[in-house]
């Protein structure tokens, strides 16, 4: 199961996908805010953020001051995923290896310690064919059961919400 | 707000619902006269059918034609798609539905929109010159003077007229131009500063979208960014699941019950509500209703002729003896000496009362069904849909752009969301089912608890008197309200002063107490609770709030007066611990919580009638939420830290009542323990003391 996914483009744009709600709290601006953070306080316009659809990934009910915690730790984790592959792909071009690149403030690409050595961050994202994805999977698979009964209570079937289905 | 001036038809929409209200929606679908139109001279009978109208919106004429029922706000809505103007209360007490006729606003849910014929409206949609925003409208955006947004369209139109008639407005103007306007997510602070910096000529030209790096985390630190769906709500273009219309969609609505328990009389007049023009479908739903439940629905091609077909049932609802006499319970556990033992609370019902009520717009399709909730959880909602339909979850998608409040009464998908699925899959259109406001008001709410002196809580259990769902920061304001004055009660008991009490009691937060105490002035307290000369008492008091990662401690100022029971909130300070991640949407939660939690205690309270479990305020007049007017000057204290992302929708709520309480305490010297600050509730307490 997944619960939240970053995608990053080509072109620099990037897309959080959560299917989170906003009912007035703002949980669409926290989500944006994060997802730029995370990528070194990217311009906001480069970030696109899509919520309320069960076509999205599964995030929970907005309840109980949870929403802002959770979809952070969520697109935390989504962001952290694309980071890596991004990283994979620029490294060659760093002559670095990919687990000692960072993303510095204005998203630029580097490896840690050494400022010379960096791309900014329309040159990396250009190293991507199309799209690169970050899922967060959760190794919980969270599987909701539903008992149909009866009017007179008498179990008549089952049925059971993986949460997912084929796009 | 009226119905500007005299137009050339002269029958208001007033006449109209005297009308029905006295014969039955079936009067005018059977081409009986009208008797206000009768009775003045030279006056023209229109009706029943549709009449031709011209309407000119926003600079634009349009030709329709309609019943002669039809509201401004229903052609607005519905003939013309505009949809910024909202439906909230349905007779002018909310203000969400504002627009301008001939540049003044009106209610357009209380206007028929043959009387606008030969005027020039302007809705929110007009407002903008292209993708130049009106200041009032950029204002809005700048200043985070939205949460939710149903209100903001109606918010927007009553100040850009206020503003535009008076530039130089004060504050105290500022309230009055959008007194007749409600906000419920309470975002008048900022809904205020907007109006001042319009009034200023600020001007916002940071574009914030372009900044990176360590520019836009300085930027996020020091003030935070304007929400990212702002400029749709305040042009009118954030579509919510009431206003959701694809092709061939068909309105649903219900006639609902306000009894506990209830039957239906006699037959219901099946073939007058289907004889009603536009009418798809009439079924009588359920004969013996509880409270807020269905009785009968309709759907039509427009939801006036839904309502009319209502009306035409003739449904007649004999009402049975099922509530419990609170009152009795809670007299029955009054027992205890308050000047030996302490305070005996009473906690009334308060209602959620989101500005956009439950809601479906259901379109059953193959292999796929799409609905639209108006839900705090979208995956719940499909998971509840799937198994009342008894089909697989991946057969359906559930979507919501935008939620027009929730406050905890949406966290469980709604139990009649089903019901727009069959009907849509059984008439094979899209159908859009959206609660009443009787029924909002009705189903829902909480906090109802009385504790007695000697720490036995007293469920008062309002079986029989509909749902109860989470509320809010569940259970905490009235369990912070008992404790709060609790403190400030064993204070004077010991003679202390509650500010040092509290402070030694809770060291963790005494810098907290002592930042707040400097800004509202503690030194100006009644060392003596209710010792100041003259009727008009000043006081004030502390509570304190805590709700999962944050807290607060608020402290306010009151003013009472004593001869007639009236309280006046004069300012808050709110001392708010808690992380954020953007600091206007971390203030816009406190002030608004803040606020919320002033007129739960304030003046909130759902009205039973004990006889037969009736709802006897469903409505916005008489259920008082906090209006422009009531909101007192509020500062907020940050100490969280940006960045370390914690909850702070529910905290703020909390520490409200205590303050206010206490405050009251001071000024009076009376303990007013039941709630809410009424001058029924003051007066008593005033004699008791």
């Amino acid at each position: 199961m997944i619960v939240a996914q970053v995608k990053i483009y080509k072109d620099g744009r990037v897309e959080a996908l959560i299917g989170s709600q906003d009912i007035g709290g703002g949980a669409r601006t926290v989500i944006l805010l994060v997802t730029s953070s995370k990528l070194g306080y990217l311009p906001l316009e480069k970030v696109r953020v899509k919520i309320g659809d069960t076509d999205l990934p599964r995030s929970g009910t907005s309840a109980g001051s949870s929403t802002t915690p959770s979809v952070t730790r969520e697109i935390t984790a989504a962001v952290e995923e694309v980071k890596r592959r991004l990283f994979e792909l620029v490294a060659p071009e760093l002559g670095a290896g990919a687990a000692d690149l960072e993303i510095r403030p204005g998203g630029k690409v580097g490896g840690r310690g050494d400022a010379a050595k960096e791309l900014d961050w329309d040159r990396a994202t250009r190293l991507i064919s199309e799209s690169i994805i970050g899922h967060v999977p959760t190794e919980l698979k969270e599987v909701a059961i539903y008992y149909h009964a009866d009017k007179r209570g008498k179990l008549t079937h089952v049925t059971l919400d993986d949460c997912e289905r084929s796009a | 707000m009226g119905g500007g001036k005299d137009r050339k038809r002269g029958l208001s929409r007033r006449d109209f619902i005297k009308v029905v209200g006295a014969g039955g929606g079936g009067l005018l679908a059977s081409g009986a006269v009208p008797v206000a139109a009768q009775d003045k001279p030279g006056a023209r009978v229109l009706g029943p059918d549709k009449v031709p109208c011209t309407l000119k919106v926003n600079g634009r004429e349009h030709a329709l034609h309609f019943e002669p029922r039809t509201t401004l706000l229903n052609a607005l809505r519905n003939k013309l798609d505009l949809t910024g103007p909202k439906e909230v209360c349905d007779r002018g007490a909310c203000g969400a539905c504002t627009v301008w006729l001939d540049g003044r606003p009106v209610n357009s849910c209380m206007m028929l929109a043959l009387d606008a014929e030969g005027g020039d409206i302007t809705t929110i949609e007009g407002l903008a010159r292209g993708d130049k925003l009106n200041p009032v409208q950029a204002a809005f955006v700048e200043k985070d003077a939205l949460q939710c947004g149903y209100c903001t369209p109606g918010f927007v139109m009553s100040m850009a007229a206020c503003l535009r008639d008076r530039p130089k407005a004060t504050l105290d103007e500022v309230k009055q131009g959008c007194a007749g306007n409600l906000c419920r997510c309470s975002a008048y602070t900022q809904i205020f500063e907007a109006a001042q910096a319009v009034v200023r000529g600020d001007t916002f030209d940071t574009n914030v979208s372009k900044l990176s790096g360590d520019a836009l985390r300085e930027h996020l630190e020091k003030e935070g960014v304007p929400r990212l769906d702002a400029p749709a709500k305040v042009k009118g273009e954030a579509r919510y699941t009431s206003d959701q219309k694809p092709p061939r969609l068909l309105h649903a609505r219900t006639l609902n019950s306000m009894f506990a328990k209830a039957s239906v009389e006699g037959e219901p007049d099946l073939e007058a509500a289907r004889k009603v023009p536009g009418v798809q479908h009439v079924e009588v739903i359920n004969r013996n209703p509880g409270i807020g439940a269905p009785v009968a629905l309709a759907a039509a091609d427009d939801p006036q002729a839904a309502d009319e077909a209502l009306a035409a049932l003739k449904i007649r609802l004999r009402p049975e003896p099922a509530g419990r006499d609170v009152d009795k319970i809670f007299r029955d556990n009054l027992k205890a000496d308050p000047a030996k033992e302490g305070l005996t609370y009473f906690i009334q019902t308060v209602q959620h009362c989101p500005l956009e009520g439950h809601g479906c717009m259901a379109h059953w399709q193959e292999p796929v069904a799409l609905f639209q909730e108006s839900t705090q959880g979208i995956h719940a909602a499909r998971g509840a849909m799937a198994q009342a339909l008894r089909m697989e979850p991946g057969k359906l998608r559930a979507v919501v752009e935008h939620v027009g409040g929730g406050f905890g009464c949406k966290i469980s998908p709604w139990s009649d969301a089903p019901r727009a699925m069959r009907l849509s899959k059984d008439l094979g259109v899209p159908v859009l089912y959206m609660e009443n406001r009787e029924t909002v008001l009705a189903n829902g709410g909480g906090r109802n608890l009385a504790i007695v002196a000697d720490g036995r809580q007293v469920r008062l259990g309002l079986q029989g008197y509909g749902t109860m769902p989470a509320l809010r920061a569940p259970g905490t304001p009235q369990a912070r309200f008992v404790a709060d004055l609790r403190l400030d009660w064993e204070a004077e008991q010991a003679g202390v002063d509650p500010l040092d009490y509290r402070k030694e009691k809770d060291a963790a937060h005494a810098e907290w107490y002592d930042q707040g105490a400097k800004a509202i002035g503690w030194e100006r307290r009644q060392k003596k609770p209710g010792s100041a000369a003259g009727p008009v008492k000043r006081g004030l008091g502390i509570g304190y709030g805590k709700f999962q990662s944050g807290e607060g401690v608020d402290f306010a100022e009151v003013e009472v007066d004593v001869e007639i029971g009236v309280v006046r909130v004069k300012k808050m300070v709110v001392v708010f611990g808690g992380g954020w991640i953007n600091r206007r949407g971390a203030i816009s939660q406190i002030t608004g919580g803040t606020i919320m939690g002033l007129s739960w205690c304030m003046f909130e309270e759902r009205m039973m009638d004990r006889a037969v479990g009736g709802m006897m305020n469903p409505n916005l007049e008489f259920y008082k939420v906090a209006g422009p007017v009531d909101i007192p000057e509020i500062q907020v204290i940050l100490r969280g830290s940006h960045g370390n992302a914690g909850g702070i929708g529910e905290a703020p709520v909390c520490a409200v009542a205590g303050a206010i309480g206490n405050a009251i305490h001071n000024a009076t010297g009376a303990w007013v323990t039941r709630q809410p600050f009424v001058p029924r509730n003051v007066l008593a307490a005033l004699k008791a003391r």
